[in-house]
């Protein structure tokens, strides 16, 4: 099914592309802080995708991120792999993590499931807090930076762009994925389990696929951290965060790609204009996450949907024709 | 290390875990609902016994009947405020409402008292230092208290729902509302009831194990999951099986903390939840089927 | 497989199904034969959609034998009854997927005949374009085919009682099976709606396709059936022709002189 909003974060995206070439150097504060919404951005997504595409929680994500980091980041300083080789070998492992805990997900529904992967993301806590090898509660530093084919990213510019558009790419991935036969598979899943078992679709094989692409999209996320930051610990992949990741998805509004992006930006960004009101932060967060899921579940997915259709009608005043597709912008 | 003092530890913890655990065997039987605040209420517990012990003086008993009577207050508030609103919603709205309440009191705490743990140098036990021997084991007088306070707990409770017609009513009402509400329960106030006594419990709970943990502290979902995986092991429906899978967490995470070292404690008693959430879900003592998957 | 055998599309040998105390079923011994109208009836509670549940996938037998086309489906999921053995159910009460529009539902029966996976349907290559235009275009055939093809945009949950019921058939039928089994597809539906419905499923059965059909209504029952099997508490007390069952004194009994003109209002 479209995703309501789709073209209103498209202009997010460009419009932060656009900063990231053009934005002088005086701004490397706002490039820092968004670079790492970014980051949050594409946990989020994979977060938001499972909880809406077929309705599984995890609370444990960043168990799959921290698998990511360090693996990468461990790969990169000790063993002097290439960045790209020990990215994709970070994420994959991540991903083959999910695939055992997507397996293990199908037995258990809600919130059984909701707080075995509170378990699994503690449990990853633990062993990266313990191990000699992830370096102990201090963790890894001089994490070599990312590199595409030889060249190394060490600009705050050069990082911002990757990480968007890396984030871009995600992001229009899944909105084609949930476009498809396989995003209307994934929706009957979510609403009536059983009556799409009836209807010949293994529902089994989706849910375990939406957890390993959920899984990777951590990974990535963290593989990228780890060499974004050039040093990680323990601390940055703690319950704290996977909740972080809760609030990103509530408030962007439940099984809404778009809504996602815009609120890892603004629930990142908004903080360091706040920074006064620091200490109150998580226990405002708090208390949005419970307000926006009792009161406004559509959350900035639903504002972005009414944007689109304001831009969608304004199309329609002006001598634009739009590519109308009959069933795109769906049943609302 | 000795396996005496572990085992007395562990079983001390075990019994606190317990009492949260009962708490979600309660809510679980009044609203099928799993309540991860559960453990963040306990941490509260704590520190708000903490604070009115400085302020009354050393009145522990008097402390712990005022933190059960504003753990029933409390308890109605958030069933009015929170949980009322969303039963009929989708399955992941209570637990990302729940999950943000016990945020927000994690949080909260931080805001007033700091976020680090704090040392309870009160007793619910009386002279701290006197205990029991046994053979080589020395058991503390404390510990034995809250092991006799929370096997109190545990009858009445148990007492509760299978004999007195309130607790009767309540499981009806969880178990098939329309029936219910067909036989004149008024299910909402059960519901009601349930919660604001299984968040008495929580508080109390936390209130009995502050002198042997310290106050608040990132304790919270610690407890929450390690009760809750007592809780399962022993059986979501069954009032003393929780109990005794309590136990049997609180003295394997104490064991591990013991002979391995004090950091595999949590990912032990994770590692306990998952193991039984995929190979028994129904808990030792199984009592009402909670359907996991 | 013999021919004989080949002519059996359902066959349930001493199936037994029991829920904590509750005999649901109890062996239960039958055939459903191909190309042919097959209904199941029975007072409330005896215990027919719990043998559809069997047949179809979404429950197990405790005892007993289920074989679909010759293969037994011991153990099979439901999607891969679907999908290997070509058995497609309706449920009593039409799970649509109410806010996905009409057309989307049915175009969901597709899903289990296509295969674009998920690179292909993310990256939108031809071929799963190409695929997604036939998924369409069959969907609305069959929405044709019941008849509701001018309402394929419409949010499925606005329609009627029965016209949902036909989008659940329109959408089982795009899982193209070779057996159909309808779950009362004839409850709450007035006079003029039955009589529609019983022609849509002979039309079903001429495409050809084999029917199982669970009905209270037993004018359309007796005139559409070339068979029929009687189920009492579990236990199948006639099976034959439909003259031949409407006059088994059992059968009377069971229904306790309701006759055979139930009202249909369950």
């Amino acid at each position: 099914m479209a995703q309501h909003g789709f073209i209103s974060v498209g202009f997010v995206f460009a419009g932060l592309l656009i900063f990231g070439a053009v934005a002088p150097f005086e701004m490397i504060y706002p490039i820092q802080v968004l670079s790492l919404a970014g980051l949050i951005a594409i946990q989020a997504v994979g977060l938001n995708l499972l909880i809406g595409s077929t309705g599984q929680i995890s609370l444990g994500q960043v168990g799959f991120a921290a698998i990511g980091a360090y693996l990468s980041g461990g790969l990169l300083k000790m063993e002097h792999w290439p960045f790209e080789l020990a990215f994709v070998c970070g994420s994959m492992v991540a991903a083959l993590t999910g695939v055992v805990v997507g397996f293990s997900a199908l037995r258990l529904r809600g919130q059984y499931l909701a707080m075995a992967t509170l378990a699994f993301g503690g449990i990853v806590f633990g062993l990266v807090y313990e191990l000699e090898i992830t370096g102990g509660p201090l963790g890894m530093l001089r994490i070599p930076p990312m590199s595409i084919f030889g060249y190394r990213l060490l600009s705050p510019q050069d990082k911002f762009l990757a990480i968007w558009l890396v984030a871009a790419i995600v992001t229009a991935a899944m909105l084609s994925l949930l476009w498809s036969r396989i995003g209307r598979a994934l929706a009957a899943i979510r609403d009536d389990e059983v009556a799409a078992a009836a209807l010949g679709i293994n529902v089994a094989r989706y849910k375990i696929s939406i957890f390993v692409i959920a899984a990777a999209l951590s990974g990535i996320s963290g593989a990228m951290y780890a060499s974004y930051l050039g040093g990680i610990a323990p601390s940055r992949f703690g319950l704290n965060e996977s909740i972080a990741l809760l609030v990103v998805v509530t408030v962007g509004g439940l099984g809404s790609i778009p809504g996602t992006i815009v609120a890892a930006v603004l629930l990142t960004a908004l903080p360091e204009f706040m920074r006064q009101y620091e200490i109150y932060r998580p226990t405002a967060y708090a208390a949005a996450l419970v307000l926006l899921i009792v009161l406004f579940p559509g959350g900035l997915g639903q504002v972005l949907a009414w944007a689109d259709r304001y831009i969608v009608a304004a199309c329609r005043l002006l001598p634009i024709r739009l590519r109308t597709r009959p069933d795109a912008l769906g049943a609302s | 290390m000795d396996f005496g003092q572990l085992l007395i530890s562990g079983l001390t913890s075990g019994m606190v875990y317990g009492l949260v655990a009962l708490g979600y065997h309660i809510v679980f039987r009044a609203t099928q609902l799993i309540d991860f605040a559960q453990g963040e209420k306990a941490a509260f517990g704590g520190l708000a016994a903490l604070a009115l012990l400085s302020a009354i003086g050393d009145h522990p008993w008097l402390a712990l009947v005022i933190v059960a009577v504003g753990g029933y207050v409390l308890g109605w508030l958030y069933e009015r405020a929170v949980l009322r609103p969303i039963y009929d919603r989708p399955a992941m709205v209570p637990i990302i409402a729940t999950v943000g309440v016990a945020q927000f009191v994690y949080f909260g705490d931080g805001l007033i008292w700091g976020n680090s743990a704090l040392p309870f140098p009160y007793s619910f036990g009386g002279d701290r230092s006197a205990a029991v021997t046994l053979g080589s084991l020395r058991i503390p007088v404390e510990r034995i208290w809250v092991w006799v306070l929370v096997l109190a707990v545990v009858t009445a409770s148990s007492l509760f729902f299978e004999r007195s017609r309130r607790g009767q009513a309540m499981i009806a009402a969880a178990d098939n509302r329309l029936g219910a509400q067909l036989s004149g329960i008024n299910v909402v106030a059960m519901r009601s009831q349930a919660m604001s006594i299984a968040t008495m419990l929580a508080l109390l709970g936390g209130a009995l194990i502050a002198p042997f943990t310290l106050a608040g502290g990132a304790i919270g979902l610690a407890i929450a999951v390690k009760s809750f995986a007592g809780a399962m092991i022993g059986g979501l429906g069954s009032p003393y099986g929780v109990i005794i899978g309590s136990l049997i967490v609180g003295v394997t995470e104490s064991l591990a903390a013991g002979y391995l070292s004090y950091g595999y404690r949590d990912p032990v008693a994770f590692s306990l939840l998952l193991l039984v959430l995929l190979i028994r879900p129904q808990g030792i003592f199984g009592g009402l089927r909670a359907r996991v998957g | 497989m013999t021919a004989a055998a080949e002519q059996v599309v359902i066959r349930c040998v001493g199936v037994s199904r029991q829920f904590g105390g509750l005999r649901a079923l109890a062996n239960v011994s039958f055939e459903v034969a191909r190309d042919t109208i097959t209904a199941l009836i029975g007072p409330n509670g005896a215990g027919k959609t719990t043998l559809f549940n069997l047949i179809s996938g979404l429950d197990r037998a405790d005892a007993g034998r289920i074989e679909v086309h010759g293969q037994a489906i011991d153990g099979m999921q439901a999607h891969a009854i679907v999908h290997s053995l070509r058995l497609v159910r309706t449920f009593q009460s039409a799970r649509l997927y109410s806010k996905l529009t009409v057309a989307d539902n049915v175009r969901l029966g597709r899903h289990v005949r296509s295969r674009s996976g998920f690179l292909s349907s993310t990256l939108k290559l031809p071929a799963a374009r190409r695929e997604e235009r036939d998924i369409t275009g069959q969907a609305m055939r069959w929405l044709d085919f019941v008849g509701l093809g001018h309402r394929a945009n419409a949010v499925a949950g606005t329609l009627s009682y029965g016209d949902q019921r036909l989008v659940e058939i329109a959408r089982a039928l795009a899982t193209e099976p070779r057996c159909l089994l309808l779950d009362e597809p004839g409850a709450g539906l007035n006079a003029q709606e039955t009589n529609a419905l019983a022609n849509l499923i002979r039309a079903i059965r001429a495409l050809p396709m084999t029917v199982l059909l669970i009905e209270h209504k037993m004018d359309m029952v007796m005139a559409i059936s070339d068979q029929v099997t009687v189920l009492n508490f579990g236990e199948v007390i006639a099976s034959g022709s439909p003259g031949a069952v409407q006059r088994d004194a059992r059968v009377i009994e069971a229904y306790l002189g309701k006759g055979e003109h139930h009202s249909g209002s369950d």
